[in-house]
């Protein structure tokens, strides 16, 4: 076990604190849910999140978030309410705990064995990326508390930043909280008025 | 630091499927698809066919495939997560 010891210092007098390091205690704490109005308003009412489910979520079950960016939020949630329908945007702070980090080359290579062994050995139809994390989240411990990537540059739009760059023009890093638990505090930073 | 929780994972899925029979497979796939759905604590709605019922009981109830459940009209209910019609045939809300 690795711990970390903060020293503080004031007035001549000095304080030894020792915190215990743990792998999966990763916080981010700019973390952006864009969604209509009404279930913005029901989410700080009820302080509570519910998860999105299906099959075609992205990665799969749970509560979504634009890491560090509150404009995606904003657009994402306006490309769901339409342009008449009113949208907020929710800023959360989130521990990553314990997360399949899709980021990390070891995470995607499991993800990928995973995917292979089930359509092509075990021959299930019609395997998905949300499938695949859910099956893995919903049947083994360690439960997975979020899941972490890129979105990718599928956008036809999409150009690079500028003739010879090589990084993208249009990239979101997105998180998927699968244990609510792990949203740590959250407010509401951005509410369009009625 | 070695990231011992996700060795363990890995470790235990690879087993899992090198060794689970079609039915536990089964099972399990099942399971990942509405597990979800078994932490609500309210009423579940369950929406069948042209039908809404509404009763506490976590128990999926079979729709057309694919149909897509937003025609429910939500501001009678004030649901908040409705899910599509999947593989397996039912959809729930909650």
């Amino acid at each position: 076990m690795e711990f970390y010891v903060l020293t503080i210092s004031a007035w001549n007098v000095s304080f030894k604190m020792t915190f215990q390091i743990r792998y999966y205690d990763k916080l981010v704490p700019d973390a952006y849910h864009g969604t209509t109005h009404d279930s913005a308003r029901q989410i700080i009412a009820k302080q509570e999140f519910i998860p999105s489910a299906g099959e075609d979520e992205y990665l799969g079950f749970g509560v979504y978030f634009f890491e560090g960016s509150e404009l995606d939020a904003k657009e994402w949630a306006r490309k769901r309410v339409g342009r008449r329908g009113k949208i907020a945007v929710i800023q959360a702070v989130v521990n990553l705990g314990r997360c399949l980090d899709l980021n990390v080359r070891e995470h995607r290579k499991f993800v990928q064995d995973t995917v292979r062994h089930l359509g092509t050995k075990r021959r299930v139809p019609g395997v998905t990326d949300a499938m695949v994390i859910n099956f893995i989240g919903a049947n083994f411990k360690p439960e997975i508390d979020t899941v972490r990537a890129l979105y990718p540059p599928r956008d036809p739009g999409n150009t690079r930043l500028f003739p010879g760059s090589r990084l993208w023009d249009f990239v979101r890093l997105v998180i998927c909280v699968r244990n609510v638990r792990n949203i740590i505090k959250f407010s509401k930073c951005y509410e369009e008025l009625l | 630091m070695k990231n011992t929780w996700f060795e363990d994972l890995k470790s235990q899925v690879e087993a899992f499927l090198d060794t689970a029979t079609d039915e536990e497979l089964y099972r399990a796939l099942r399971k990942a698809n509405y597990e979800h759905y078994m932490n609500v604590t309210g009423e579940i709605l369950v929406i069948y066919e042209d039908s809404d019922l509404s009763f506490n009981l976590n128990e999926p109830v079979h729709v057309e495939k694919g149909r897509r459940t937003d025609i429910v009209d939500n501001s009678k209910f004030g649901l908040s997560n409705i899910s599509t019609a999947d593989d397996y045939n039912y959809c729930i809300a909650a």
